[in-house]
């Protein structure tokens, strides 16, 4: 159980979502395409950027080392902005930094977004002393 | 058949893309090409703007109503001169916000699909060559 620090700011609104599809489809030789739907839904993908100051980018990464990078699911209080009551999000792949300026960076990241009863989050890696 | 709910946009003035299949066995066949589609469908993009309370009905519409992959009627079709047609999803559809604070575009990558006439007494049939 992880949350968004609360330091770090909310998503600019180049939002872009794609709900996760569990359709396949499938195209026949006569011209004719097939679809089913085959197992549970995939989580909703949703490519966000994020304008961090300068003196907040060792904030950012420290979540991203700590919390991002293992695929822990957090909560923000933005995601009910983008139409998400009850969710959780993680992020995919590694944060693209697209800007450089002595001030800010962008940073464009890919999330995944998922009902919070869904979201189970990572075992921990097994140490030697088993703690 | 499901329609498209009446509380999302129904009008014609939206940003479309049609593109009509081949027809072919396969489209890239210079010299004897095989036709396997007497009518083939018409893939289509649809996009238009929606409120956060339009674009949850759509969620539910999609998620629920036609389960992601089940075919539906659009009131614009008739419009674009496609009478007795209707759609059914491409791909996952996708939308992301819009400049005008509250509100999205949405996009619906869809396939229309011939349907038949089975009204009145003159019933002309055009169906696709299987089903």
């Amino acid at each position: 159980m992880s949350a968004w620090p609360t330091a770090l700011p909310a998503p600019l609104r180049a939002v872009n979502i794609t709900p996760g599809s569990k359709m396949e489809s499938q195209e026949q030789a006569s011209g004719r395409r097939i679809v089913r739907n085959w197992g549970h839904v995939p989580p909703d993908r949703a490519t966000v950027q994020f304008r961090i100051q300068k003196d907040l980018e060792p904030e950012f990464n420290y979540f991203w080392h700590r919390e991002g990078m293992d695929g822990t699911w957090f909560t923000a209080t933005w995601l009910t902005a983008m139409g998400y009551a009850d969710h959780k999000a993680r992020m995919l792949g590694h944060p693209r930094r697209k800007g450089v300026n002595p001030l800010w960076s962008d940073f464009a990241v890919t999330l995944l977004i998922y009902p919070s009863a869904y979201c189970v989050d990572p075992e921990p890696w097994p140490s030697e002393s088993g703690a | 058949m499901n329609s498209w709910p009446e509380t999302l946009p129904q009008s014609v003035y939206i940003d479309y893309e049609l593109q009509p299949r081949s027809g072919l066995l396969s489209s890239t066949e210079a010299r004897n090409p095989t036709r396997n589609r007497t009518y083939p469908e018409c893939s289509a993009t649809f996009s238009m703007t929606v409120s956060a309370a339009q674009l949850a009905t759509f969620r539910a519409f999609y998620d629920t109503t036609i389960q992601q992959s089940g075919e539906f009627s659009c009131p614009w079709l008739e419009d674009l001169g496609f009478d007795f047609h209707f759609v059914r999803f491409l791909s996952s559809p996708s939308w992301r916000m819009s400049q005008a604070p509250g509100q999205w575009v949405l996009t619906l990558p869809l396939e229309i699909l011939a349907g038949a006439e089975m009204d009145g007494s003159d019933v002309d049939i055009f169906p696709p060559e299987e089903s």
